[in-house]
């Protein structure tokens, strides 16, 4: 008993799941209560349909109470002094649930695609939280790791301003160049080609995807520049490319952790709109049809 | 209408630590001999002597059986006995269940629950209203006091036959299983855990009705500082405490009879090295190997076993030019031991094998080898691993030790540790820790990195807090139950020495506003008034810290680090 | 920035939850140091608050924005760094809830709003739009609209929510057009008293409307019937229960034929191969053909036989038109005169003497009329059945042959041997009698003297019961006048009283409404004359016989002349992948379907 006890609490978070065994154990768990319980009323359904009940009643229900309960992630995200378990759990268990929610889905409605129209609107609520949510998980699995081979980590929120004091610096560095060289050169090339990119992120897609045209063209317009420029505005210019390196940094920083909280807009308001209108299909089937 | 509030800048002795500190008393004190001797020029006008006693100071009566404190306990006073005697318990100490301990006050659920309906999106909006009322710090010492006589079982405490009756002006002499000492009117006390940022060593109680002056540290620290008698004295103290209760608790020396322990008492020396204040160096020059002290040379013939007792100290071994560190050592930890144990064994000598530098500051205790090889070796098993094994290990396995022992990491008792592989840069962490602290987050989720881990920018709750050090109210204290780290809003006066201390940047200073929105200024200076703020480990919350149980994907920790860098083998 | 921790007097807090971002970080400038305002304005214009310390202006700055400026505030004390003031965006998490709250909003006027006036519901009919009605019930249920079948359909809004906390089941509507032979909310249209647990069932529960105008509803799946019946199986094919061995051989029928003594001897005889050319031509047939006897064009459930004149009489003519019925008789009791009299057929010679002599006045006297009264008794109704009894007889004969009867002389002979009709002659045994020889195959005198005494065998005069059962025995012996008996005696002797007129003709299958068979589509499968043998296969060791010929009091059980039919046979073709073996194909869940009449008006009426 004690070592059952030990076992369960093992399972809960906080105890990080650090080393990989453990880790899965963890993610094992909850996914294998998650389809127990999808199984038993999965039976349950079964059941009543043989006994010319109405299986659909007992899916839909159970279906509604999952949702509310893939839903009350966002109300313990907003309590967090009160003891309700840690937000680990809570995703684990948001994963697991929205996971076994599909087929649970799939089971109530018999089919891909309903005949009403509000509850096509419904399946359209369905499918655009269910894939989003699939892909955002992939997504923070995938995404972190990204951000941390691109080492400088760097807060969203502080983007803007560290591009601001790049741009300053980087203006400041060929003010002084020029002034130094007496030649317009360096900031006739900048106002013409390089602000553009000290401006504001820039090449989103090719860091979004991996690729590197940012560094392409920062080398591109380098190496054009050197040939006008004497040894000491040289030495600026290499500190200017080391600025725009920097630059690059923060930009593939901003596209990735963007996508980052971008995808919750997908997922966030279709999870909304999906629990009004299955709210709603509950009123609706108690009215006409049960 | 929208003036902006005005509130006095708070100085050091707004709040003095007993309001009803009259002149007769200082006077009185002045009169004794403890006090009589110090010369009072030394004192600065700006901090007197009389100014010390009348504000730093105040004096408690204590009945019989009631305890002052106790062992375990954090405090940040002294005490001077002056009249009436005291017993400190001996190790092993006082049963737990009689020293009554209080479990912290933790808030309520409907407090908690209606909580994120009362925020205010002003940043670090006050009642000012509360900063003029309270004139008494809380924090520190409890008000209420435990008392033997009246605790539950006290058959168990007073021996057969004894009884023991509240009331009584005595406390009859406790059942010889507990070894006491006499504290005596003129001894002072409490000054180890008050001076050097650990926890009670005894459980000191009153035998007859008594009175003390209980001195708050920076009192002592004053004192100290402005007069060689007390500093000798407290030094002494604190030496021989440590080596009393360090040497009755090690593990190396259980069991040895009290004659054994005795002797080797008389022969163990007590070592101090690198300088208590070590953060103003690290602050600046980043604590570059050479000015780590060193303790113990790789090659040198060892002649004793080094316990560390308190501080941080680096093991190391050579490496091409320069040396690797194969682990760290604090409080409880021993060097040494292995070489000494073969040349006892084999009849050889045996050099180090390792090298000991003090990071920061090091208290050691140095056993001679003579002592051990009569009283400890011929009783203990030969240890099971050595240090040096561990240099067998790839070189990159210690990246991450290398990198935690060189920031000073390895302080933290609580660092918040992300593991950058999992963050998904949500930033739930910080909104829970503002939603715990009234909209105002009490860290920044962004510091130094290795590889994939990030130690944060939030209070580590340091074994060594060297923010205490410079307080001038003592707003910034440990809590008596856990040991944390906080500090009281309503005491401090914003000065920033603890700000400026923390060798990491984990405190810092805010600007309050009133409810209104508008900035508190100081009506004289116009200037707005600070206060310092820092993570405070959510010690009022029922659950415990809010940024490690809001993360979704367990990326964040507040770990002991020595945990980690055992688990953490790889980059 | 570098990869240190943050100076603490450089940085401040990050503060992602604000409600607002400043707008010059969005421009991708630099922000101001204060972020904009709980309400969301900028308080950025400036960036500091001067402090008037004296008579100077001082700057104040904090340390995180740079500290003290090298320029001091204006003379006037305003701050000399101003900039112009941003336009605050709301912070990412605002705009997803936002976002969130615009499709709640929408949600909530898409549901409100009634686009269709002509809907008369409170909410937007789109909005509980589960589809489209089939086209048989689309049309007209237009008018009225969902109302037509939900109860809870209606425009207030108070009572729209009440209908949630009660039971909606449309079920009760459909019943406002749909009737059955039986009771229509039963299980199969049927009450099943053995089976008390089956009750009323909700019809949609297996009929579910609002999947598109194509929807065939009364198509069900086979896995709802599989819910109920309680041996469930998977499909036909494999493990539907078997048929019954004797299917659908289990009841024996009216006539007595003997498919295997017929196929296998008597069309092979050569005597009667011998009668004539037709008669052997036929048997050759038959022996080769069951259409020779079936007509199976348009057969359906059962393939009947074709009338006697078609098929039997070639052979039986002679054998039914032969014989002669001795009914009255002078000296002693017949069979019939012994039923008319109500007197044992060999009882007391002198009281039936004496009782026929009284017959012989009053017929003398009455002819037909008397005999006819005797037979019918008191009861008028039975008159008309009397009067057939002595169909043919003329009043005339009968006076002449009862007043020469009753005088005791000879009556007036006539009719030759072998004229069908009434004759008053010497019967074969070579005494006088009033004769009857039968016409034909269902001779109506015959036919009525056999229902009678039936009728009377069963009757509630006691006394005449047991003569009749004599009676009856002597008609419908095989070798009888007529040869009724020799097809049709089982059936004659096991009537009930009231039932006597129906046991002559084959009876058919007893009917079936739960499933349905049709042997249409199934002939053009096999051979046309022949291929009926693929099913039903003849049982040359049948005991058919025993049933027919069974002794009166000794009844034995009947065993059809064929071997029953296996589901093997069926699934042969119905199985998964060949021909459809849904339940539906071979069986029916409702007892036959009409229209509530009136249904339309009906409909309009509400």
């Amino acid at each position: 008993m004690r070592a059952l006890l030990t076992l369960v609490r093992s399972l809960l978070p906080p105890v990080p799941d650090r080393d990989t065994r453990g880790a899965w154990l963890q993610l094992g768990a909850y996914w294998g209560v998650a389809i127990a319980l999808w199984l038993l009323v999965a039976a349950v359904a079964y059941r009543a349909e043989r006994r010319l009940g109405h299986g659909a009643v007992i899916t839909g229900y159970a279906l509604f109470l999952v949702m509310l309960a893939l839903g009350a992630f966002n109300v313990r995200k907003r309590l967090p002094a009160l003891p309700l378990g840690a937000a680990r759990a809570w995703m684990l268990a948001h994963a697991a649930m929205g996971g076994v929610a599909i087929p649970l889905y799939f089971q109530h409605s018999g089919g891909l695609w309903p005949a009403g129209h509000y509850e096509q609107l419904i399946a359209v609520a369905f499918y655009a939280t269910a894939v989003s949510g699939i892909l955002g998980y992939f997504l923070e699995w995938l995404l972190p790791r990204r951000l941390t081979d691109l080492g400088g980590e760097v807060v969203f929120d502080r983007i803007p301003a560290e591009i601001a004091a790049l741009r300053e610096r980087t203006e400041v560095l060929i003010v002084e160049a020029m002034q130094e060289a007496g030649s317009s050169t360096l900031g006739r090339y900048y106002s013409e080609s390089l602000d553009w990119f000290f401006w504001r992120p820039r090449f989103l897609v090719s860091h979004l995807v991996g690729a590197n045209r940012s560094a392409r063209w920062i080398r591109g317009h380098i190496s054009a520049l050197r040939r006008y420029l004497n040894e000491h505005e040289r030495q600026a210019l290499d500190r200017v490319e080391a600025l725009a390196q920097r630059k690059s940094q923060l930009d593939a920083h901003y596209v990735l952790q963007g996508t980052l909280k971008l995808w919750l807009f997908v997922h966030v308001p279709a999870a909304v709109l999906l629990l009004a209108l299955a709210l709603w299909h509950l009123m609706v089937v108690n009215v006409y049809a049960l | 209408m929208n003036e902006a509030p005005v509130l006095q800048r708070p100085k050091r002795w707004d709040a003095p630590f007993d309001p009803g500190m009259s002149d007769e008393l200082v006077a009185e004190l002045l009169g004794r001999p403890e006090f009589s001797s110090i010369d009072a020029a030394r004192f600065p006008a700006a901090a007197p002597l009389g100014g010390i006693l009348r504000n730093d100071c105040r004096i408690s009566v204590y009945q019989p059986g009631e305890l002052l404190v106790r062992e375990g306990d954090y405090g940040n006073s002294a005490f001077l006995v002056l009249s009436g005697t005291l017993r400190a318990v001996l190790p092993p100490g006082l049963p737990q269940r009689v020293l009554g301990r209080t479990a912290e006050q933790k808030r309520g659920w409907k407090e908690l629950l209606l909580e994120p309906f009362r925020r205010s999106w002003i940043p670090e909006a006050r009642d000012t209203r509360l900063y003029a009322a309270s004139g008494a710090r809380t924090g520190g010492t409890g008000e209420s006091r435990v008392t033997l006589l009246e605790v539950g079982d006290t058959a168990g405490l007073f021996g057969p036959g004894v009884t023991a009756s509240a009331g009584a002006d005595r406390v009859p002499p406790l059942a010889p299983e507990f070894k006491t000492a006499i504290l005596p009117p003129g001894s002072l006390f409490g000054e180890i855990a008050a001076l050097g940022r650990v926890q009670r060593t005894a459980t000191v109680y009153a035998e007859t009705e008594c009175r003390v002056l209980e001195m708050r540290w920076q009192a002592l620290r004053d004192i100290k500082n402005r007069d060689e008698t007390w500093r000798q004295k407290i030094e002494q103290g604190y030496r021989s405490s440590q080596l009393r209760n360090h040497l009755a608790e090690h593990p190396l020396l259980a069991g040895l009879d009290a004659k054994a322990l005795q002797k080797i008492a008389a022969e163990t020396l007590f070592e101090t090295y690198g300088s208590f204040e070590w953060h103003v160096e690290f602050k600046s020059g980043k604590g570059a190997p050479a000015a780590e002290p060193r303790v113990a040379m790789q090659g040198d013939y060892p002649d004793g076993l080094l316990l560390v007792t308190g501080g941080f100290g680096r093991a190391s071994v050579g490496l091409g030019a320069g040396a690797r560190t194969l682990t760290y050592l604090r409080n409880g930890d021993q060097f040494g031991l292995d070489e000494l144990y073969e040349a006892w064994k084999t009849g050889q000598d045996c050099p180090f094998e390792t090298s000991l530098s003090a990071l920061g500051y090091l208290h050691v205790l140095r056993i001679p080898y003579s002592v051990l090889a009569e009283h400890v070796f011929p009783r203990i098993a030969p240890p099971r691993t050595r240090l040096i094994d561990t240099a067998a290990r790839p070189i990159a396995d210690d990246a991450f030790l290398e990198w935690s022992v060189e920031e000073r990491f390895i302080n933290g008792s609580r660092t918040m540790l992300i593991d950058l592989e999992k963050c998904v840069r949500c930033d739930d962490c910080v909104r829970a820790c503002a939603d715990t602290h009234g909209g105002n987050p009490r860290f920044v989720r962004h510091g130094s990195t290795f590889g994939h881990w990030m130690v944060a920018n939030a209070c580590m709750h340091c074994v060594d807090p060297v923010c205490m050090i410079g307080c001038p109210t003592g707003a910034i204290h440990r809590t008596l139950a856990g040991g944390t780290v906080v500090i009281n809003d309503l005491t401090c006066i914003g000065c920033g020495s603890c700000a400026n201390s923390c060798p990491y940047d984990n405190i810092r200073l805010v600007a309050i506003r009133g409810r209104d929105g508008q900035p508190v200024l100081d009506p004289a200076s116009k200037e707005p008034i600070l206060k310092a703020t820092k993570c405070d480990l959510c010690h009022s919350l029922p659950a415990g810290p809010s940024c490690e149980r809001a993360c979704p994907h367990g990326a964040l920790q507040r770990i002991d680090l020595r945990s980690l860098v055992s688990q953490v083998a790889r980059l | 920035m570098n990869e240190r921790s943050f100076r603490h007097e450089r940085i401040a807090y990050d503060r992602p939850a604000e409600p607002f971002r400043c707008g010059r970080a969005t421009l991708w400038r630099k922000p101001c140091w204060q972020g904009p305002g709980p309400g969301g304005e900028c308080q950025g214009r400036f960036e500091c608050a001067p402090a008037r310390i004296g008579d100077r202006w001082e700057c104040r700055r904090p340390k995180l924005a740079g500290g003290k400026c090298e320029d001091g505030p204006r003379p006037d004390g305003s701050c000399a760094h101003q900039h112009p003031p941003c336009a605050p965006r709301h912070s990412l998490r605002r705009w997803r809830g936002r976002v969130a709250g615009l499709a709640l909003l929408g949600l909530l006027i898409a549901v409100l709003t009634g686009i269709n006036p002509t809907a008369r519901s409170v909410v937007n009919p789109l909005a509980i739009d589960a589809g489209e009605l089939s086209s048989v019930h689309a049309g007209f249920t237009r008018e009225r609209g969902c109302s037509a079948c939900h109860a809870g359909h209606r425009e207030d809004a108070l009572g729209w929510i009440a209908a949630a906390f009660r039971s909606n089941d449309p079920s009760a509507q459909c019943l406002d057009c749909h009737d059955f032979a039986g009771p229509p909310a039963q299980v199969h249209n049927a009450a099943f008293p053995k089976r008390p647990e089956i009750g009323a069932i909700s019809c949609v529960r297996c009929h579910t409307e609002h999947k598109g105008a194509a929807a065939r509803l009364s198509q069900v799946p086979d896995y709802v019937c599989g819910n109920c019946h309680q041996r469930a199986f998977d499909d036909f094919a494999s493990n539907h229960v078997a048929f019954d061995e004797r299917y659908p051989y289990d009841r024996p029928g009216q006539i007595y034929f003997d498919h295997a003594r017929h196929a296998g001897k008597h069309f092979s005889d050569p005597k009667v191969l011998a009668r004539s050319k037709q008669v052997a031509d036929f048997a050759a047939t038959a022996r080769a053909k069951c259409t020779a006897c079936h007509e199976v064009q348009g057969a359906a459930r059962e393939v009947a036989p074709m009338p006697f004149e078609k098929i039997c009489a070639g052979c039986h003519f002679r054998e039914i038109a032969s014989g002669e019925l001795t009914v009255l008789e002078p000296g002693q009791m017949t069979g019939p005169s012994s039923v008319l009299l109500g007197v044992e057929k060999d009882g007391d010679e002198e009281a039936a003497k004496k009782r026929l002599g009284e017959l012989w006045q009053a017929m003398a006297r009455g002819g037909t009329g008397a005999l006819t009264e005797l037979a019918a008794g008191a009861d008028a109704a039975r008159k008309k059945k009397a009067e057939a009894l002595f169909t043919g007889l003329g009043a005339q004969t009968a006076r002449d042959v009862a007043s020469a009867w009753a005088s005791k002389r000879g009556a007036p002979a006539g009719g030759k041997e072998g004229t069908p009709g009434w004759a008053a002659r010497d019967n074969i045994e070579g005494r006088p009698a009033l004769i009857y020889t039968p016409v034909g195959h269902a001779d109506p005198v015959l036919k009525a003297w056999i229902e009678h005494v039936a009728a009377a065998a069963r009757g509630t005069d006691k006394t005449r019961r047991q003569v009749s059962a004599d009676a009856l025995e002597a008609l419908v012996d095989k070798d009888a006048p007529g040869a009724c008996g020799k097809c049709h005696g089982a059936a004659l002797r096991a009537a009930p009283a009231d039932r006597v007129e129906r046991a002559w003709k084959r009876a058919g299958r007893e009917p079936a409404p739960y499933s349905k068979y049709s042997h249409g589509p199934h002939l053009g499968l096999v051979d046309p004359d022949a291929g009926c043998k693929t099913c039903h296969a003849l049982n040359a060791e049948s005991g058919y016989a025993r049933y027919f010929n069974a002794k009166p009091g000794k009844p034995q059980p009947y065993q059809s002349n064929f071997a029953g039919i296996r589901k093997e046979a069926c699934v042969e073709c119905h199985q998964g992948g060949q021909v459809n073996s849904a339940c539906q194909v071979c069986h029916a869940y409702h007892l036959p379907h009409r229209f509530n009449l009136g249904f339309r008006t009906r409909g309009k009426q509400k």
